[in-house]
């Protein structure tokens, strides 16, 4: 039987010696006899039942108890994996807490309400930042995930509020579930101390009544920087109360505060102080970080002004196993090897933890993951009750519900009636869906700070629990597979911002003009440039000058126009025609992505397919089907040039600086079968392409290098140029001091581009033309010191924080992508002529560059042209 | 980084290309300042001292925060004539300029007399005055002549409209071509989207009628105080 050589393996492979009394208990709960097993549970076993009260929620009974997730992981282990694919396993050890040695001099209600919840001692770091926080210091904790850093935000503001009946506070949110959360957690707070406090989330979902009744009476608002910046700033003279005694900023996450959200949210903050100023106020600021390496300095960017930093971690930490999991090649039907997905891993994994009461929560990379997931499962479970019921006790979770869904889940995660979710990114960031045991983490996360926090999504509390990352087939995964140190012990990333980019700056003294005249005096908030850049904007009349101060020069709402992250704020809503109800939402960029008509949209595992994309009214009509396969789109890129700014020559190639426009098209949709995931046909998508207007720095590679280049064969040069673009891409990252992914590339024909992400530019590619060179010398440095031997992904090979394009597959396919890159450097630094080790590459090929086109008679070109216009029209009938 | 005028000029250049809204160039209309002979009667301008301001706003809607003292108008004695001063404001800027006159100009009086002023009138003032970053606080004696007409009408009158008070107490029936004072905000949005300068000639005419009854109702309220 399955369980017995379970358990066995549990015996052999566990050398602790409390474990056999709890693997007992395991296998009498298999058997289900449990009579007398609660007498047998040692004191061990009993010490962690107390800090995991749960039970298994697929056993009611109260003498069921769930097994440990050590317990589940060995059982999991011989039942699902093998040596090859369980490739590395980290413990991380369990921490005690190192309690406060005085209390920070809070109301006293607030401490009693604390001993009696059993919060009590605080851990030294939160007395630590509260006694801070309550000194009038701006304060920010950066300390690992599940540390109680919401406590630290939050027991200064109830503080304040508890003492001064005017106190207002603001507590900023990245996103709006985040908010959903910490507001449950705000309110369970004050609730248990009896207090009467009018508190709530101000964001894009409020009902207009809540509106206007937090403006009125709120005391604690939540909010996201968005909205900040969009309707509440703008609008300040409505929030007079909050302003004038605004006594609280809180920051939550400020980690993902970086690149151009970042820089946009540091001037939104610049605006609030200048609003907070002329109300009367000086708010401190709470901020609370991840662990970066300068939380110090990044805050103090972000706010304007110095930080404390707590750092000392003074929170238990449970036991927690790493497991690294490379799904195994298998042979095709057709013979070809092929790894299995990581999904399919996660398909039998899942239940599996779910089924022995581990409460889990699995990260896919996309919201179609999340969905495949979830119906695979189903699926799978169909036929079998026992099997069913697990299933029904895991539920997606993703952008794209409408928030009363969400919020749903969110709570039924908490409150245990749920026993695993499949998510997004969206549950990444500090929801604290309570306590849970296990994280399946389902191909690469994009960075290890992301990876610490989706790990760190599991053992919030004490005891012990489990994180699966399962490798995808990317390059990238596979590099981690074979690294797996770099991944426990490379220190996290550095959040940089830019707050002097005249670009955001610009745009934001337009919003601050709206708020309240520009003067002198706001040079120390806004900067030192302010009256400088004001005459600019005087003199391109956006701005007015009276007095010494600057205005508007016309009626409008600047905030509107200024986009705090890339994406767009438009959403669509998805219309299911039959029932015609509302199934959900998306916001434009995924929406272009991934609906279009003749597109399967999947929602809670029903496969709809998309009727009709009305543009106008932002409305996507879709009708329920049973189809056999998924939609995915297909994307072509296209850059010309609208300006040019800047030209020179250097070594092989030209470069230019220019604005540019980039468009994306999408030529396409392929039809993907379930499962097997064959190709079985294609679509077309007529829909406007999606444009960027932007700044490239544009390299251009002389006919020389091309022509040199073609002795080594096909795919060497592009491949080069693949190498060379997306280490330029990194390199200038660090240069420029933002994320990787603020930047894009792209390779067409002898032209390597180099563009900011975002609309109008932000000056990374500007730093990167002016500092060719330099970088180039850095990319070399790069590649010659890496020490693989044909390419990886921390040298010339895609990362992973990257969305790369569908042509970048030929780049995968050359065999040789760090000899081609090397050599390629070498003719664009001028160097010596760089010999690449092709080892049995097919030789040359002959043929010229550009082969002359042969001359076409007029007439043959006018019927062909007919021939291409008759076709097309058909193609559209 | 490269942080060149030039480059901010292009950027500004862009979004301003991009921007749908247009611009426009209202006709502004010049400040009003008019010397008016024989509006009330010889014994009524005798005894209005000098030194006192009556004053009326024309908003471009009731909240402060969002809204122009789109006109200030105010009267005050100048020997044997009353000069009445209506000063004109299409937006932040140009209010700023009209507020920062109006301050300069109160230096001259002691006492400003309103009709509703302490509850709307001096409070908009100065929050505008808070929001253009001057000066905030009101400098002359305020007499707000509603609570002192409520007090004593309030029971006999239907309400304490100043239009009431100037039937009631002065005898002067509205004109026909009157516009009330709520139609205000919709005439400014007017005339700073294009349309000519006559939509607003009705608010000064209005403005103009209810200075000159302030200075009648503060007569009469003044005989009345000294012979009940």
């Amino acid at each position: 039987m399955d369980h017995d050589t379970g358990t066995a393996k549990i015996y052999q492979t566990q050398p602790q010696g409390g474990l056999a009394a709890g693997s007992g208990t395991f296998v009498r709960v298999m058997l289900g006899s449990p009579v007398d097993v609660v007498a047998a549970v040692s004191d061990r076993k009993r010490a962690d039942l107390e800090t995991r009260p749960r039970r298994n929620p697929l056993h009611d009974s109260a003498l069921h108890e769930a097994p440990t997730p050590l317990e589940v992981l060995s059982d999991v282990e011989s039942r699902l994996g093998s040596a090859e694919e369980l490739v590395a396993r980290q413990t991380l050890p369990a921490r005690d807490a190192i309690p406060a040695e005085e209390a920070p001099p809070l109301d006293s209600r607030i401490l009693e309400h604390l001993q009696k919840s059993g919060t009590w001692p605080l851990y030294r770091h939160q007395a630590q930042s509260i006694s801070r926080t309550l000194d009038g210091e701006d304060v920010v904790i950066a300390s690992s995930t599940a540390s109680g850093k919401t406590l630290c935000c939050t027991l200064p503001v109830i503080d304040a509020m508890v003492r001064d009946p005017g106190a207002h506070a603001l507590l900023l949110y990245p996103t709006k579930a985040l908010s959903q959360d910490q507001h449950r957690h705000l309110r369970g707070v004050i609730d248990g101390m009896g207090l009467q406090l009018e508190t709530g989330i101000y964001d894009g979902d409020t009902e207009p009544t809540m509106r206007r009744r937090l403006r009125r009476s709120g005391r604690i608002i939540l909010t996201n920087p968005d909205m900040l910046h969009a309707s509440i700033l703008p609008n300040h003279g409505g929030w007079g109360a909050l302003f004038a005694n605004l006594r609280y900023v809180v920051l939550d996450e400020v980690h993902t505060l970086r690149g151009i959200f970042g820089s946009h949210v540091s001037a939104v903050i610049r605006r609030l102080r200048r609003i907070c100023r002329h109300h009367g106020s000086d708010p401190v600021f709470i901020a609370a970080s991840a662990t970066i390496r300068n939380p110090g300095e990044h805050v103090g960017r972000l706010i304007g002004r110095d930080v404390s930093v707590i750092e000392d971690d003074g929170s238990p930490r449970g036991h927690k196993e790493v497991v690294l999991w490379n799904p195994p090649v298998v042979e095709r039907t057709d013979g070809t090897l092929t790894r299995r997905g990581p999904t399919s891993v996660a398909v039998r994994l899942l239940p599996e933890l779910v089924r022995r009461g581990l409460r889990t929560i699995c990260f896919a990379r996309t919201r179609n993951n999340v969905e495949l997931i979830l119906r695979y499962i189903r699926e799978r479970a169909r036929g079998a009750s026992d099997r069913e019921e697990v299933a029904s006790k895991i539920e997606p979770y993703r952008a794209g519900y409408l928030p009363m869904e969400r919020r749903r889940i969110e709570s039924s995660l908490f409150d245990g009636k749920l026993g695993g979710v499949v998510s997004t990114s969206a549950l990444e960031v500090g929801i604290d869906v309570g306590g849970l045991d296990g994280c399946i983490i389902v191909g690469w996360p994009g960075s290890v700070c992301s990876f610490m926090q989706q790990a760190g999504r599991a053992g919030r509390r004490h005891g012990e629990s489990l994180v699966f990352m399962i490798a995808g087939n990317d390059p990238i995964d596979q590099w981690f597979v074979r690294h797996p140190e770099s991944l426990f012990g490379s220190s996290p990333e550095n959040a940089v911002i830019e707050t002097d980019n005249p670009y955001i700056v610009a745009r934001h003294l337009i919003c601050a003009a709206y708020e309240l005249p520009l003067t002198s005096a706001d040079d120390d908030l806004l900067g030192p440039g302010v009256t400088a850049m004001c005459t600019v904007l005087q003199e391109e009349k956006r701005l007015r000058e009276e007095g010494g101060a600057w205005y508007l020069a016309r009626e409008e709402y600047p905030a509107t126009q200024v986009k705090l992250r890339t994406a767009s704020e438009e959403n669509f809503t998805i219309l299911e025609l039959g029932p015609d109800n509302i199934v959900g939402e998306l916001d434009y960029v995924a929406a272009m992505l991934s609906l279009y008509e003749g597109a399967i949209y999947i929602h809670r595992t029903e496969t709809f397919i998309v009727e009709e994309m009305d543009h106008v009214n932002c409305l996507v009509k879709i009708r329920r089907t049973k189809t056999g396969y998924y939609t995915q789109v297909l994307t072509q890129k296209r850059v010309t040039v609208t300006e040019e700014w800047d030209t020179r020559e250097v070594c092989g190639a030209r470069i230019r600086l220019a604005e540019v426009e980039i468009r994306t098209r999408l030529t396409g949709y392929k039809k993907v079968r379930f499962h097997s995931t064959e190709n079985i046909g294609y679509g077309e998508v007529h829909l406007p392409p999606l444009e960027l207007d932007t700044v490239s720095h544009e390299i251009s590679l002389d006919r020389e290098t091309v022509m040199q280049s073609e002795e080594h064969g096909p795919g060497f040069l592009r491949s080069g140029m693949h190498g060379v673009a997306r280490l330029f891409r990194d390199l200038l990252a660090i240069r420029a001091m933002c994320d990787p992914g603020d930047i894009d590339h792209h390779v067409d024909d002898n032209l390597i581009h180099i563009f900011d992400l975002y609309p109008g530019g932000i000056g990374y590619s500007e730093l990167g033309h002016e500092q060719h060179g330099e970088i180039l010398k850095d990319v070399l440095e790069a590649v010659v010191e890496c020490p693989c031997v044909a390419g990886c992904p921390s040298c010339v090979l895609p990362g992973a924080s990257r969305i790369e394009s569908s042509l970048e597959s030929e780049v995968m396919e050359y065999p040789y992508p760090k000899e081609a890159t090397r050599w390629l450097l070498h003719r664009l630094l001028g160097l010596e002529p760089y010999k690449p080790e092709l080892h049995g590459v097919p030789a040359p090929v002959e043929s010229p560059l550009n082969p002359p086109a042969p001359a076409l008679d007029e007439r043959v070109e006018r019927k062909i042209r007919k021939v291409a216009r008759l076709t097309s029209r058909g193609n559209r009938g | 980084m490269r942080q060149g005028k030039q480059r901010l000029r292009r950027v500004i250049q862009k979004l301003q290309s991009k921007n749908t809204l247009q611009s426009f160039t209202p006709t502004i209309p010049e400040d009003v300042e008019v010397d008016l002979e024989g509006v009330v009667s010889p014994e009524v301008l005798n005894q209005t001292p000098e030194d006192v301001m009556f004053l009326d706003l024309e908003t471009t809607g009731l909240r402060a925060s969002r809204s122009l003292a789109a006109m200030i108008g105010f009267l005050y004695r100048k020997g044997t004539v009353l000069h009445l001063s209506q000063w004109y404001a299409g937006d932040a800027a140009s209010e700023r300029r009209q507020l920062k006159r109006l301050r300069e100009k109160m230096a001259e009086f002691r006492e400003i007399v309103t009709y509703n002023g302490d509850g709307f009138d001096l409070p908009f003032l100065c929050q505008r005055w808070k929001w253009h970053q001057l000066d905030s606080e009101c400098p002359l004696i305020s007499r707000d002549l509603l609570p002192l007409i409520r007090k004593k009408y309030r029971r006999s009158w239907p309400d304490c409209r100043l239009v009431t008070a100037e039937e009631r107490l002065l005898g002067l029936p509205r004109c026909e071509a009157d516009v009330p004072g709520s139609e205000a905000p919709l005439r400014f949005q007017d005339l700073r989207e294009g349309a000519p300068f006559e939509v607003i000639e009705p608010i000064y005419l209005h403005n103009r009628r209810d200075l000159i009854s302030l200075v009648g109702l503060r007569y009469r309220l003044q005989e009345e105080m000294l012979s009940p």
